[in-house]
């Protein structure tokens, strides 16, 4: 797994690196370094130090291999799997619905099936909890702090009203 | 100075200082929520304030969150906050020997009295350091983001090549968004949302918070109601609900001058150097108390010293590690990089020109610190009081809290939900540096010091017509930048040394 996060740093540096080459020169006087320096300076930094920490790590697994530790495993159960696919799907869909549904639905969605996701099991505690927390935090960043929130669209729209 | 102690009296900002500081020790006592994270927590409510305010729970949290670790240390063993790990040397042995109040008690007073010198500190060396860093040019905050940066090397992982590396990366982020000099569109790919760069506050939510949200759901996945209620169970609950906090009064100041006063020295002077912080400056001191103790042989079996020189000098870390962000905009860490994001959002830009133009909030921090300190004593007493019935707080309430001001934190800030996108692909961008021994302290010091250096550097180059040499033949800028070598070094020299001594051992 590590390698495989290390070739993909490797090519995210290498696509940025192309990037900055291409930054178009727009030169104020004196600036030797101009717009593009700086990004290319740094990728290319980064990609030294991305083969050393490449060369550091082979050189641990080979070290383990010779002193027979066994490959390090991620051991993730099917359990933890689902509950943090759950959430993090759950995120997804409040980021994604928050113009649509409006913030009162979406947190609402997002707290009750957050709290079940992550093995709260009592569901009227966790629908009092969403719809308890969703309020007071429409009134105290709707209200108190005026900020705008999301009011959604359509049907959304209109009940956001009764709140704020 | 006085004129803001006033303002300080105002009810509102009072009852924002308690309320902060209770976050702030309710927060530090919960093992998973690093002071970090309590500040991003509570920044969204701090939008809508003006500086004062905003600055009173600020300061609340952070004063609050560096005191509270100890209360998990010395009854469960398990520091609520990195900078408490020393506490728990002596705190859980004279817990075991029934003096978990008097540890407690003593973890208190050390907080406040460490609290209270930082902040006195602050008050009289941010204005001179301020006053001197008026002539500063680009150069020298070229020199300074650059000693910040040369400190990442030791800091968050094992491996200084994945530390530095982290930093690049940090570096790399800042980059994005419109060339301040030129104006040319830098890897916005069409994307004006993206003009202003990628926020701060977004990034940091998603790589302390929403990270540390999934590993303990992966972590506690077979125990759905939380691993806090588990250990809130059975004889240690019992030994928990038990305990009643000594009121140590400051006659123990008076008893133990020596090991009080050092600590806070050896605090405030790690506290400024960027990227050392208050968990490297509790150790140190720990050492030190144990070096110059009458009694060494007490410490890991219950020594009050032992406890007084690790709450002291991290308590004593928080005003110092502001003076280089306050007066010079550098900040030394994750925590300083935070305060100062915020202090940005309410127009108050830190600088040198903070002391002349704002003395107010440069005072206004020095009141919040003191006042939050002697808040102390009633949140610590009470917090232990209630302490086994926060640790029963089921888990997916606890995290389902975190990750929704996450997302309302990272919303308001702009209002703009590409900010929210942000704060998902960061939260991966975490677990991935977590899990790969990658430091995600140095990777927030890249980005927040990219745009100082970068900006530092062209901007000095172009006030000399390009000439390099600026940056050595001006005394304090070469200085810095020396400074920066010998840190960049440090590491690397350490463990040379550590080799040989091996090798000559082996010998």
């Amino acid at each position: 797994m590590e390698f495989l996060f290390l070739g993909f740093l490797a090519i995210v540096l290498i696509a940025y690196l192309g990037l900055a080459i291409q930054i178009p020169h727009q030169s104020v006087p004196a600036d030797v370094i101009e717009a593009n320096g700086f990004p290319i300076l740094i990728s290319v930094t980064a990609l030294v130090l991305l083969a050393f920490a490449t060369a550091e790590a082979v050189k641990k697994r080979r070290a383990d291999t010779a002193a027979g530790v066994e490959k390090e495993r991620i051991t993730l159960s099917k359990n933890a799997i689902t509950r943090l696919a759950i959430v993090v799907g759950l995120i997804v869909f409040y980021i994604f619905s928050l113009r649509t549904i409006g913030f009162i639905t979406a947190m609402a969605i997002f707290l009750f099936g957050s709290t079940t996701a992550m093995g709260s099991r009592r569901y009227v505690f966790n629908l009092i909890f969403a719809v308890g927390l969703t309020v007071i935090l429409t009134l105290v960043f709707g209200q108190l702090f005026m900020i705008m929130i999301p009011r959604g669209v359509g049907i959304f729209r209109e009940l956001s009203f009764l709140l704020h | 100075m006085f004129y803001e102690l006033t303002q300080f009296l105002d009810p509102m900002i009072l009852f924002l200082i308690l309320v902060g500081t209770l976050w702030g020790v309710l927060s530090g006592a919960i093992p998973g929520i690093s002071v970090s994270m309590s500040i991003i927590l509570v920044l969204p409510f701090t939008f809508g304030m003006d500086a004062m305010r905003s600055i009173s729970v600020l300061m609340g949290v952070y004063v609050g969150g560096m005191c509270g670790g100890h209360i998990s240390a010395i009854l469960m063993r398990t520091p609520g906050t990195p900078s408490a790990a020393a506490t728990v040397f002596d705190g859980y042995p004279m817990a075991q020997q029934g003096k978990a109040g008097r540890a407690i008690g003593i973890a208190i007073l050390s907080s406040v009295f460490g609290g209270i010198i930082s902040g006195i500190f602050l008050a009289i060396f941010a204005p001179i350091l301020g006053r001197w860093a008026l002539n500063f040019q680009s150069a020298e905050f070229f020199a300074l983001a650059l000693l910040g940066l040369s400190c990442t090397a030791s800091i968050g992982s094992k491996s200084w090549s994945k530390a530095l590396l982290s930093a690049c990366l940090g570096l790399l982020l800042s980059t994005v968004g419109m060339d301040p000099f030129s104006g040319v569109q830098r890897f916005m790919f069409g994307n004006f949302a993206l003009a202003d760069g990628i926020s701060f506050i977004p990034v940091m939510i998603g790589v302390f918070a929403f990270a540390e949200i999934y590993r303990n759901i992966v972590a506690k996945a077979d125990t759905p109601e939380g691993i806090y209620r588990k250990l809130a169970k059975g004889e240690e609950r019992k030994k928990v609900e038990q305990v009643k906090v000594d009121i140590v009064g400051p006659r123990h100041i008076l008893k133990n001058p020596v090991v009080y006063i050092k600590s806070t020295l050896i605090g405030i002077g790690i506290g400024i150097i960027p990227a050392a912080g208050a968990s490297i400056a509790s150790m140190v001191a720990y050492g030190e108390a144990k070096r110059s103790s009458k009694t060494p042989e007490l410490f890991g079996h219950g020594a009050e010293e032992g406890i007084v020189a690790s709450e002291t000098s991290d308590s004593a870390a928080v005003g110092a590690t502001l003076i280089p962000t306050l007066t010079l905009g550098i900040p030394g860490g994750p925590v300083a990089a935070l305060i100062l994001v915020s202090l940005t959002m309410h127009g108050v830009v830190p600088g040198p020109q903070l002391v002349t133009q704002r003395p107010d909030v440069l005072f206004g921090i020095l009141w919040a610190i003191i006042l939050a300190s002697l808040s102390l004593f009633v949140w610590g007493f009470i917090i232990t009081k209630q302490f086994s019935k926060l640790m029963q707080v089921p888990y997916p309430i606890l995290g389902t809290v975190i990750l929704t001001l996450g997302l309302v934190g990272a919303f308001t800030l702009r209002s703009n939900i590409q900010d929210l996108v942000v704060v998902l692909i960061f939260s991966f961008v975490g677990v991935a540096f977590e899990r790969f021994n990658f430091s995600v302290p140095a990777f927030i010091l890249g980005l927040v010091l990219g745009p100082i250096a970068e900006v530092g550097f062209r901007r000095q180059l172009i006030v000399t017509g390009g000439d390099f040499t600026t940056f050595f033949t001006r005394p304090v800028s070469l200085v810095v930048l020396i400074l920066a070598v010998v840190s960049f070094a440090w590491p690397f020299i350490r463990e040379a040394r550590a080799n040989k001594k091996k090798l000559d051992n082996n010998k």
